[in-house]
């Protein structure tokens, strides 16, 4: 799962420069679909009620230092995993037409899905750091290389505030290592408040262990999230990059760097987490409301979707900081619904700038730069809907199981909270209703009579989103059942 | 193991098959346009004789109520949980039933849709509808209801995508959407808050037996929200403006599909709901401002132009009146009254499109106008709640129980007197109408049956509509009591009821008359005379001005946001700040990197200058070496005898 993409990753670099780009996109999109129909098998055969990491993979890396190669997977990661799982080979099929350097962005994805997989399952700090901030190197080309006209800047900016994050994070990785003793990177053993009562000494100050270091985890993963006003490189991205990199970024990105935020926070900070969860809810909040009205400003899909991302972390952050079953759980369930949502839009996006030249769909003064699609393209239309609808939670879809579970655990707890997170919801209804009314509806105009509906590779790497995402909706017990184990174990250790 | 064990999934499977239905005949009915339409009309039939069949068999057990609960989205014996059932009584099955049998005759009134722009369209939305409207009625918790609710507003928004080529339909269907999808979260927004930390919520639990009852802010604020919600759905004023939005949909569809079946689903939910609210305290004040709405919402009716508006508004009308009587008054009274309004707004949309419709003039197209005309009548009396009909016991009691306190008496009456204002207007408009129409007799005749099921004989059993009770006029067994039941103290109608109701609706006849039988109606006459009053009221009290000024508001806010946050700091002052702080501490450092190189190069200068120059001057021979030679011996010998 993590080393078929390394090796098709390697596998493309041997591969003749020229005539064979077929032969390499097939084995790219097939190393990529082995790796992902893996992880769909190892949490298929999850056992479901069982709170411990299964698969367990322990290997020593750099003795040394106790570092170990140390994977496994719960419910708290089966869901991130899945999402990977499924989207990689979907996100290298959109990219399947490519025609400028397909070797080389076929090896990048490979490079980014495998080290996505092992950031999710790594249970040493250390091997997770590692995965974690390789990730930045292959975005960092994906955006320079096929990106739009400022892809240099975008690029620049992306890797930059990822190395920053990543520093902000190695930092907290050494503190804690240097602070249990014997010193240990594995997750295991650091769990269960082990850094509770160690204090660091600084300029003669004592700080506590745990507070230090999970600042600087927040503040490390919130560059990368990314968390509003953290935001900034992301936009840019959204603006530059093409359609796949901004899916891998906006949903995939957004899904681990939440997920090690709740893995390192629950494991190993449980002391704190009480006193932290009401700021963790506020960023919450703020992510949730900033992002639904920046995305009413826009007049770009790909950055409209930027800002709803923004948003959708803010509901898994409130999630989050509910410490309640329900809550943290539908958290867990969110990173999933909403990664493929927010996927499945910007696919969305890139089937309209590739038709139409650009995802801009409303002009300076926001007039109609183009409309009435629907009637030449039901079947993008319909797509289009879904993913809308399970963005808003609408019963039946992903989104909904997440949204509610989230909203039913932070009630009791936040009840202004979750009344201003429906204020939220409402923004979002507003800006997606009012693109799609702008983009589907009306006469077909700005010369798009002949825009052409979903063809059949398009159907078939868009079906398998909106099939998920109904299947997550109806039938989402198997799913909860796998996530509710793990978070309940987590919370009990905190109460 | 019996078949009657197995109706609740039989009838899940028949809604699912309906719907199934729809779907396929939206994707799949413009190329087979008969297929679709029959497998639409099967799926009706099919869920109608399951829900009839589950009938059967509940009477066969005396209307033992049944339930069918299943988790969903968390084990249902868990706090919080979210299940799906169904709930088999006999008010849901029979208003499940009612919701598919207007679906029926809308669908049979779908050759009135002279456009014949996309009519699987329309077929597909009835089936959607149907089965939503279905679903909300015999659902268990209060989740799958408001699926059902999703899909009877999606199928209308599914309905309403054949005309989205047009500006005015396309505007409107979006407004149609948020507000629906804006109702539908708050009501979410409200029950995942009234259901936090509590037990499975299902209809089945008492409000006494749970914790839902206790009145505490987390359950206030959560039933607030839901009701906030379902007086979106009902289109209570401020939220009915999109009704007035013109657009050339078909009429039937705005009003079935858009109105009635929506709103069948969201009175689902609100009379299941109702003892919960009813025992939290805040549902008496949620029909205060129901029956508040609706004289304001009556009088935008009234200065509307067209009778397509004035039809919406009448159904809205109907809707808000029935939440109102709901929450004042109880289940018996506003079922009655949901009926009613619900079976003759659905009738008088379809007899007001044939009439539309027109066609060369002959006797046998005249005497459908004629006949269109005339069960408009009787159709608008049984809306009016007049004697016969079932919603005349309802409102009767109503009237009684309002009687004793004025001010309730006087809001009552002119809700009452400006709906009968509105319904004669439209009828009269109705009359000036084409006086031929070409519309099938089965089109004209087909919602007669819409108009006998409001008769009072068959729901409450009585001739006059349990307007008048006493023993000699009850014929049959009351179907309301078995529907409602008979969960509440109904009061027994009084002579008074009788003569006040008539009286108002006397009234309103007479009233109508003097302003809307004329040649040019005086509403509109007045609207004229006050043009900037009557444009306020008919656009729905400047409520689109509002909406649209918070929308730029917004707009304006998010892009100041974004354009601070992202093009500035992010984009303009983060990167060039960075950049000139490291091109600044750049050049400081090159500064000091050469100070300080100059500074050894001077350091070295001197200490490599003095000896080289003593050696020039050796070599040069101005200093003689042996002098030195002398001074080192003189200096060592010193140094030694010193240290002695």
């Amino acid at each position: 799962m993590i080393f078929f993409p390394f090796f098709g990753a390697l596998l493309q670099a041997f591969l003749p420069d020229r005539g064979k780009i077929r032969v390499a996109r097939t084995m790219a999109f097939g190393a990529s679909l082995i790796s992902g129909f893996l992880g769909l098998v190892l949490v298929a055969n999850m056992h479901a009620q069982m709170p411990e990491l299964q698969f367990n993979e322990i290997l020593p890396w750099i003795g040394s230092y106790a570092i170990t190669y140390d994977l496994g997977v719960d419910g708290l990661n089966a869901t991130v995993l899945l999402l990977i799982s499924i989207l990689f080979p979907l996100v290298m099929a959109s990219e399947w037409s490519q025609k400028h350097g397909a070797r080389g962005m076929g090896a990048l994805f490979l490079l980014l899905q495998g080290s996505f997989v092992g950031a999710v399952c790594a249970q040493d700090l250390f091997l997770q750091f590692f995965f974690w901030a390789f990730t930045g190197i292959p975005i960092y080309f994906l955006v320079g290389i096929w990106g739009g006209e400022g892809k240099e800047r975008a690029s620049f900016r992306a890797i930059v505030t990822s190395s920053i994050g990543n520093v902000l994070l190695f930092a907290a990785m050494i503190l804690i290592y240097y602070s249990v003793d014997p010193h240990t990177f594995s997750l295991r053993e650091l769990a269960g408040g082990k850094l509770a009562g160690r204090f660091f000494e600084i300029f003669g100050a004592s700080v506590p262990v745990s507070g230090l270091a999970s600042i600087l985890i927040s503040l490390g993963l919130a560059l990368r999230a990314p968390i509003w006003p953290f935001h900034g490189w992301f936009t840019e991205v959204a603006e530059e990059a093409p359609a796949s990199v901004f899916v891998v970024v906006s949903s995939v990105t957004l899904s681990v760097a939440s997920y090690i935020f709740i893995r390192l926070s629950y494991t190993l900070f449980p002391e704190i987490l009480v006193s932290v969860a009401p700021a963790i809810v506020t960023v919450g909040l703020i992510n949730l409301i900033v992002g639904g009205i920046c995305a009413v400003a826009q007049t770009d899909l790909k950055l409209l979707i930027a800002f709803a991302s923004l948003s959708q972390v803010g509901l898994v952050l409130i999630g989050a900081g509910s410490l309640s079953p329900a809550g943290v759980v539908g958290a867990v369930y969110l990173q999933l619904c909403f990664g493929l949502a927010i996927a499945g839009f910007g696919l969305f996006s890139g089937l309209i700038s590739k038709r139409i030249g650009s995802s801009k769909f409303l002009g300076k003064d926001h007039e109609k730069l183009f409309s009435g699609l629907a009637n030449p393209a039901p079947a993008i239309a319909v797509f289009a809907g879904l993913m809308m609808a399970s963005l808003l939670g609408f019963p039946a879809m992903g989104g909904f199981v997440g949204a509610a579970l989230v909203i039913i655990g932070s009630y009791s707890m936040h009840p202004v909270v979750v009344l201003l997170s429906g204020a939220a919801m409402l923004l979002t209804t507003y800006y997606l209703l009012t693109m799609y009314k702008n983009v589907f509806f009306g006469k077909t105009s700005g010369g798009f009579q002949d825009f052409t509906d979903l063809n059949l590779t398009e159907k078939a790497y868009l079906l398998p989103i909106v099939g998920t995402l109904l299947i997550l909706g109806l039938y989402p017990r198997p799913f909860l059942e796998l996530v509710r184990p793990t978070v309940l174990t987590l919370l009990s250790s905190i109460k | 193991m019996s078949l009657s064990d197995y109706t609740s999934p039989l009838i899940l499977l028949s809604l699912i098959l309906l719907f199934t239905a729809g779907i396929l005949n939206l994707f799949f009915g413009k190329k087979l346009p008969r297929l679709g339409l029959s497998g639409v009309s099967l799926g009706l039939l099919i869920a109608i004789v399951s829900l009839s069949f589950s009938f059967y068999e509940l009477a066969q057990t005396q209307f033992q109520i049944k339930s069918w609960l299943r988790g969903w989205i968390w084990p249902k014996e868990e706090m919080g949980a979210i299940t799906a059932g169904l709930l088999e009584d006999p008010v849901g099955l029979i208003m499940a039933g009612l919701a598919l049998l207007v679906g029926v005759f809308s669908l049979l009134s779908k050759s009135l849709d002279d456009t014949k722009l996309k009519p699987e369209r329309f077929s597909a939305g009835v089936a959607l509808g149907g089965a939503g409207a279905a679903l909300a009625w015999i659902s268990l918790t209060p989740w799958l209801s408001f699926l059902g609710l999703l899909v009877t507003n999606f199928a209308a928004f599914v309905a309403f995508s054949a005309r989205w080529d047009s500006k005015e339909d396309s505007n409107f269907s979006a407004r149609f959407a948020w507000q629906r999808i804006w109702g539908l979260l708050f009501c979410l927004l409200g029950t995942a808050g009234i259901a936090s930390g509590k037990a499975a919520l299902s209809w089945g639990l008492s409000a006494e037996s749970s914790a839902l009852g206790v009145v505490s802010f987390q359950n206030q604020l959560g039933g607030w929200l839901l009701l906030v919600g379902l007086l979106i759905q009902c289109e209570v004023f401020p939220f009915f403006s999109w009704l007035l939005m013109p657009s050339e949909t078909f009429p039937v569809a705005r009003a079935v599909l858009g109105q009635i079946l929506p709103g069948m689903a969201a009175f689902a939910i609100l009379y299941r709901v109702s003892p919960w609210l009813s025992q939290l305290g805040i549902f008496p004040l949620a029909g205060w401002i129901a029956l508040g709405s609706l004289p304001l919402v009556a009088l935008s009716g009234l200065m509307q132009a067209q009778w397509k508006e004035s039809l919406r508004t009448l159904v809205s009308l109907g809707l808000i009146f029935s939440f109102a009587a709901l929450s004042l008054e109880g289940r018996w009274i506003s079922l009655g009254i949901f009926i009613a309004v619900n079976l003759s707004s659905a009738a008088l949309s379809i007899w007001l499109t044939a009439l539309e419709v027109g066609g060369p003039s002959g006797n046998a197209n005249r005497k459908k106008a004629i006949t269109c005309k005339a069960f408009m009548l009787v159709s608008l009396l049984g809306f009016f709640g007049a004697l016969g009909f079932v919603s005349a016991g309802g409102m009767a009691r109503w009237f009684v129980d309002a009687w004793s306190v004025p001010a309730v008496f006087a809001a009552l009456a002119a809700g009452v007197l400006m709906i009968n204002l509105l319904g004669w207007k439209l009828f009269w408009a109705a009359t000036r109408l084409k006086l031929h129409t070409q519309a099938s007799w089965f089109a004209v005749l087909s919602p007669v049956i819409l108009f006998l099921l409001t008769l009072g004989i068959l729901w409450n059993g009585s001739l006059t509509g349990a307007l008048l009770d006493f023993p000699a006029e009850k014929v049959l067994p009351s179907t309301l009591d078995l529907m409602t039941g008979k969960a509440e103290e109904v009061l027994s109608p009084e002579g008074i009821s009788f003569w006040l109701q008539s009286g108002l609706l006397g009234l309103s006849f007479l009233l109508s008359l003097i302003f809307s039988k004329r040649i040019e109606d005086r509403w509109i006459s007045l609207a004229k005379r006050l043009p900037r009053f009557a444009g306020f009221v008919a656009e729905g009290y400047g409520m689109d001005r509002l909406t649209l000024m918070v929308e730029k508001t917004l707009a304006r806010v998010g892009g100041m946001t974004y354009w601070l946050v992202d093009q500035k700091i992010w984009n303009h002052f983060l990167p060039f700040g960075i950049t000139g702080g490291i091109r600044w501490g750049a050049k400081l450092s090159v500064a000091g990197d050469k100070k300080v190189v100059s500074f050894f190069a001077r350091f070295l200068r001197i200490w490599i200058d003095v000896p080289s120059k003593m050696l020039q001057l050796v070599q040069n021979g101005d200093v003689q070496w042996y002098i030195f030679f002398g001074l080192g011996s003189g200096l060592a010998m010193l140094i030694h005898f010193l240290r002695i």
